[in-house]
């Protein structure tokens, strides 16, 4: 038997006890610690509606024609009920329902331009053609007014379906379009706005209105060009692009602004050299670098990007293009280069989950920690200055150009010159700074 | 404040872990987890065993000092084994999550550090039991005054 006296005098050591199992828990659930290593977190910016826009003049009657049984539909109808279609159907996402619109010309007894439409009644406007084709409103008068709505609800993302031909009433004013747009576009802050613009060919079937005013033209069956463009906040609009534009994904695009998204991460067990280790530091992927860092002893890191949602132009331009902009640190880009390029990559998934690799250098360690951006500067699309024209009147001819596209997307362009981030196309910050 | 601790004490004797991509690991989990368990869970636990289980609430002839030497010898190896047996486990949870594996010369730097880490542990483990015996040597009825008659 134990005496009780004893126990009195082990009391003692209790609180120790209760002290070493309270340590112990704490340190073990410290395990998980080294495991967070995913792709920095999306803004959690929100998309508070979508609106979209189609165009419901005249001049698009042609790609929105009835069918006959069997017939497959114009790739306008078919791509543009997709889209639809998906947008109603992430109406349960959204903040506030999808709004839809028609796009007309603004008459004395109808002053609207943007009419409120039904899902259906778009949707079977687009699949059997308009029933009462207004004019067409002039393309910087229909970006001013989706602009408006905009302004009345902060985090609006319009997707807007047109031909965006654009032909000043007066023919003489045609080399002003860009400053048109350029101004139209000026009723909102253009560090907050950006514009992805994506072509698309479909058979047209009626009456061709040219640009320039001239004679209209019936066209049977010639692929015209029609456009959809997103416009909204810089990180909302790539959001948008990358999931209910993702069918569109191969077409030809143009990006103005547009913040692409795409997961990146350190590797710190490829090709890692020098002393430093992958540190939390919230949304930015972090590198913390030990003391015996320096010019001898260079840091090497290598990042990981999977570029698979960015447009596929970018993605074949990264692996020349991609720079670095050291932030008054001395770290270099020492390559870049495709994942598929990589021997080592064979049968290893944490490589293969992205498509390209980067190698930086750093071999000083910056006091109080710098930011380092791998950026993609902005290349104009090369298929802009192919699809335009600058006399449509003999479309059947030239084959789908529209009536001085260059110039449009030209004051577009303009309207962003000011923002140095409409200057790159992919901007990935890393953090670099010094080890605990 | 653990954390801090045992991160000093260990690197004070085996320097900045390796591979560096393991640090984190090390200064987070291994270290406050390998020290705070070898401190209150072996060494404490051992000079329990020896002192009030074996010495007190038995009859046991084990109280001369070359006992104790044994215990101290065995919470050693006891110490040693728990940090290779954790690093090892936080090590390879750790990896898995990320699903990298060690190659070259990032393996034989872990190898290397580990078996560092692990001679540490067990002259810490040895440190720790002196430390709890001159604290729990009073509780003992046969083996008070060993391994010294101090301070009882």
């Amino acid at each position: 038997m134990i005496p009780v006296s004893i126990f009195r005098k082990y009391a003692l050591l209790l609180p120790l006890s209760g002290l070493a199992a309270a340590c112990g828990s704490d340190a073990t659930s410290g395990k998980g610690a080294g495991k967070t290593a995913g792709p920095p977190a999306v803004s959690a910016a929100k998309i508070a509606q979508i609106n979209v826009l189609v165009d419901a003049s005249g001049g698009m009657q042609g790609f929105m024609h009835a069918n006959a049984p069997g017939q497959a539909g114009s790739g306008f109808q078919q791509t543009v009920t997709a889209l639809l279609s998906d947008v109603n159907g992430q109406k349960s996402q959204q903040a506030a329902p999808p709004a839809f619109y028609f796009v007309k010309e603004a008459t004395g007894t109808d002053p609207r331009v943007l009419v409120p439409a039904t899902y259906n009644e778009l949707a079977g406007a687009v699949s059997t053609g308009i029933q009462h084709p207004a004019l067409g409103t002039e393309l910087p008068q229909m970006l001013a007014e989706a602009l408006k709505l905009h302004a009345k609800k902060p985090g609006t993302v319009s997707i807007i379906v047109s031909d965006f031909i654009y032909g000043p009433k007066n023919p003489g004013e045609t080399w002003r379009v860009k400053t048109d747009v350029k101004d139209a576009l000026s009723t909102a802050d253009a560090a907050g706005l950006a514009v992805s613009v994506f072509a698309g060919t479909s058979e047209f079937r009626g009456n061709f209105y040219p640009g320039n005013r001239t004679h209209s033209q019936a066209l049977r069956g010639e692929k015209l060009p029609y456009y959809i463009w997103v416009v909204g906040a810089p990180e909302l609009v790539g959001r948008v692009d990358g999931s209910l534009l993702k069918r569109l994904a191969g077409q030809p695009q143009a990006h103005f602004n547009t913040r692409f998204a795409p997961p990146y991460a350190v590797l710190d067990h490829f090709q890692n050299a020098g002393e430093w280790y992958k540190a939390d530091a919230g949304a930015v992927p972090a590198v913390a670098l030990t003391k015996s860092v320096s010019r001898k002893e260079p840091a090497e890191i290598v990042l990981g990007l999977d570029l698979k949602a960015v447009p596929a132009e970018w993605q074949k331009a990264a692996a020349q293009g991609l720079r670095l902009d050291p932030a008054a640190t001395n770290a270099a880009l020492l390559r870049t280069w495709p994942v598929a390029q990589e021997p080592a990559a064979a049968g290893k998934p944490y490589l293969q989950q992205y498509t390209h690799l980067a190698k930086i250098r750093v071999n000083q360690i910056p006091g109080a920690g710098a930011l380092l951006h791998l950026t993609l500067p902005r290349q104009q699309p090369a298929w802009v200055a192919q699809a335009s024209t600058a006399n449509d009147s003999n479309i059947a001819r030239q084959g789908p150009k529209t009536f001085l596209l260059a110039d449009v997307l030209q004051g577009v362009a303009d309207y962003f010159a000011d923002q140095p981030g409409a200057q790159l196309s992919l901007d990935l910050p890393v953090r670099v700074q010094r080890a605990e | 404040m653990f954390q801090q601790l045992f991160t000093s004490l260990y690197q004070a004797l085996l320097g900045t872990p390796a591979p560096s991509s393991l640090i984190p690991v090390y200064q987070k989990s291994i270290f406050p987890g390998v020290g705070l368990s070898t401190f209150f869970a072996v060494a404490l636990g051992m000079a329990l065993v020896y002192y009030v289980v074996l010495n007190r609430l038995m009859t046991t002839a084990l109280f001369k000092t070359s006992h104790w030497l044994l215990f101290g010898l065995l919470t050693a190896v006891v110490a040693a084994g728990l940090a290779y047996s954790q690093a090892h486990s936080v090590v390879a949870e750790t990896l898995n999550s990320s699903g990298v594996a060690l190659e070259g010369i990032e393996q034989s730097a872990y190898n290397r550090y580990v078996l560092g880490f692990l001679c540490v542990n067990a002259l810490f483990g040895a440190l720790f039991f002196v430390f709890w015996s001159f604290v729990v040597k009073s509780f003992s009825t046969s083996a008070r005054t060993t391994p010294v008659r101090w301070p009882n």
